[in-house]
């Protein structure tokens, strides 16, 4: 998954906890697998090339689901959470920094839109070459819940699924404790900004931090607008806590996409437990933290 | 940390029910998701019914061991595609042991209590069933046609029907209906010197409705009602009544509607680590039957890999308006049954079973004791007709997933 990734279960014998996690891992390399962009073999590149030909691919159920799932954080976010959006990254090279120009943007702008896609389960057509979906802004935490779920299917009480950063947990501690989360800190990567002690649920985050380029002091990073091309300024992180960790995401990347007070406001509006850090680097929100250190 | 239920968000609602629906991480709801591969189940069934307690049966009564029953059953499942799934099914059945024959007073003047006399003969007999089933999971539906075919020495039973299951987007409804028929035909075994028919049938209708809803991530319900019909030749032929000192054919009504109302609950306990499942089901017909059933049970799945299943059912009946354990006098309108399903009485059956996950197979055992009596019924019974039954069933299975 590109990110350091950890299994925790308990079990009563170590050989059952093996198998089961060998379940759970061998379900998350699926996924990768299935729909990474950088596989000649995956969903998301067979739905790419097909892109402006009629009529289009007919799609397996899952990855169904996955668009449908889209289209509702796409209608949730007033169009701000678009997974045909992921092509801006061709203009915006953050290794590179250097600011793209407005002709540059202006170029993409027309391939982006979810609401361009003609989406009638299970066909889809992406209606002009070029254009490009991307399932890498959810399929991640997607594939935590289904990791969690297969635990919890396998009788396991007690664990907890983390990849890079998008956990989601099994079950608490034999001994009914909660697993303490780090948050991590915007802008030091090495020092958990505040804990967390979490149960059941999952919990997502997202940042500036994760690819950005200083450019004269002004910090552009990924969160990417998709109807302007540009960079939001926003947060500089927000974590979100929901009963599934890919509702999770979607609630922190779009809370990051609207800009630090709209992002907040939905975030509240969502009534959702959640705890960001602004450009200021105040800490804030709803979610309840617990001290650091034993 | 639970959620603010009251006044969820509506973009909250519409996010956490497109993540329920995709598949992996909605646990509950299985419903209309097609099998990835092909799974072969095999069961054998063991049927041990009590002998007939020395005081129950008539001086003449002959062997009183009942039934011995071996059941032999391999369900085979077959994933097409996406959305097309066959479940081809056998059964075979061999059974050998006596059965209630009549019941007759102890004195031939009609008093005294009743004692059962059983068939002469040990019978023997093989049945053999032939079920085909396939599954079309579409968009919104899934529709299920099915074909059966049974066969034995002195019967042969067709079937068809059809269920349709419609799940709603968000998956926390679906509702149920369905309609299936039969045609059955009997040719009894002859005897000499007692009256048989010859080459009967009967023909049954069913149809029935219902409604499943996902309450919470624990909580399942669900309800159905059914309606089903039965015409033709619906006494037992093997089966004789004592009315005033003469024995007469069985006799019952040449038509039966059936009702049942049936409700579901499972709930996942965290506290336990349990599912429990609590059934009730309520029985009426036009024979004036009625019946309750309440089912309770247990399924746990250890941390070491097993599943534990454990239930206690409870059943209680009311009996047939024509019943009787025998005659005194000749009823008007010539029907008559003695047979112990017609009378009342309660039941009880006390299961356990356990499986475990052995790489690409699960072996189950289980074991069911059955126990029936009058005293066990909701209702006060005067007489207890002394056929009833009492069995210990083992069931040993596998199922492989390739």
């Amino acid at each position: 998954m590109g990110s350091p990734c950890e299994l925790r279960l308990y079990a009563n014998r170590e050989q059952n906890a093996q198998q089961v996690a060998n379940e759970a891992i061998a379900e998350i390399n699926r996924l990768e697998k299935k729909y990474s962009r950088y596989r000649d073999d995956s969903v998301t590149t067979a739905i790419n090339v097909s892109a402006g030909k009629k009529p289009g691919l007919e799609v397996d159920n899952e990855t169904a689901r996955l668009l449908d799932y889209a289209q509702v954080g796409y209608e949730q976010s007033d169009g701000l959470f678009d997974i045909t959006s992921g092509i801006l990254r061709k203009v915006w090279d953050f290794r590179s920094s250097r600011i793209p120009t407005q002709f540059e943007i202006e170029a993409v702008l027309p391939l982006i839109g979810w609401c361009h896609v003609e989406w009638v389960a299970p066909y889809l057509h992406l209606p002009f070459v070029g254009m490009e979906i991307d399932f890498g802004g959810y399929v991640k935490e997607y594939a935590a819940d289904v990791a969690a779920n297969i635990c919890s299917q396998a009788g396991i009480a007690g664990g907890m699924v983390n990849l890079g950063g998008d956990i989601c947990i099994i079950g608490p501690h034999p001994d009914g404790n909660g697993w303490k989360v780090g948050i991590r800190h915007p802008r030091n990567p090495n020092l958990p900004m505040s804990y967390v002690l979490l149960s059941s649920g999952g919990l997502a985050s997202s940042g500036d931090y994760e690819r950005f380029m200083l450019v004269d002091g002004v910090r552009y990073a990924h969160i990417l607008n998709p109807k302007t091309g540009w960079p939001v300024k926003s947060l500089a992180s927000a974590s979100v806590y929901a009963e599934q960790c890919v509702v999770a995401g979607t609630s922190s990347t779009i809370a990051m996409l609207k800009g630090e007070d709209k992002g907040v406001q939905w975030l509240e509006d969502l009534g959702l437990p959640y705890i960001c850090m602004n450009q200021e680097q105040e800490i804030y929100g709803t979610l309840k933290r617990v001290e650091g250190l034993e | 940390m639970g959620l603010k239920r009251s006044g969820l968000s509506p973009a909250l609602a519409a996010l956490t029910t497109a993540a329920m629906t995709l598949p992996g991480i909605s646990t509950i709801v299985k419903a209309g998701a097609v099998a990835n591969e092909p799974k072969l189940s095999l069961q054998y069934t063991r049927y041990d019914e009590d002998s007939i307690p020395s005081g129950d049966a008539a001086p003449e009564a002959g062997d009183r061991d009942r039934y011995e029953i071996d059941v032999a059953q391999i369900e085979f499942l077959y994933p097409i595609n996406g959305q097309w799934q066959l479940t081809g099914g056998f059964v075979y059945d061999d059974m050998s042991g006596s059965s209630p024959w009549f019941v007759r007073p102890t004195n031939a003047d009609g008093t005294g209590d009743p004692l059962v006399v059983m068939s002469g003969a040990t019978i023997d007999d093989t049945r053999y069933d032939f079920s085909l089933k396939a599954d079309y999971f579409g968009e919104k539906f899934t529709i299920s046609p099915s074909i059966g075919y049974s066969t034995e020495k002195d019967y042969k039973a067709v079937s068809g029907g059809v269920e349709v299951e419609y799940e709603s987007p968000n998956k926390a409804t679906s509702v149920r209906g369905g309609v299936a028929v039969s045609f059955d035909e009997i040719d009894p075994t002859q005897l000499a010197g007692v009256t048989r028919v010859n080459n009967e049938d009967k023909d049954n209708f069913s149809i029935f409705g219902g409604l499943t809803q996902v309450i919470n991530k624990y909580t399942v319900i669900q309800t159905t009602l059914g309606v089903s019909h039965f015409d033709g030749f619906l006494s037992d032929p093997y089966k004789q009544v004592w009315v005033a000192g003469s024995i007469l054919p069985d006799s019952r009504p040449g038509d039966r509607t059936q009702y049942t109302w049936a409700t579901r609950l499972r709930r996942y306990s965290e506290l336990l680590g349990s599912a429990l499942h609590v059934d009730y089901r309520f029985y009426y017909d036009d024979w004036d039957v009625r019946s309750h059933t309440l089912d309770l049970g247990l399924h746990k799945v250890t941390e070491s890999g097993w599943a534990l299943d454990t239930s206690i059912r409870y059943y209680s009946q009311t009996q047939a308006d024509f019943y009787e354990p025998f005659y005194r006098q000749a009823r008007a309108d010539g029907e008559y049954s003695s047979d112990y399903r017609l009378s009342p009485y309660g039941s009880f059956v006390f299961r356990l079973g356990l499986s475990e996950s052995i790489g690409e197979w699960t072996v189950k055992v289980a074991a069911e004791r059955y126990i029936s009596d009058k005293s066990y019924s909701v209702q006060s019974v005067d007489v207890e007709n002394p056929a009833l039954l009492d069995y210990t069933a083992v069931t040993f299975g596998a199922d492989y997933s390739f």
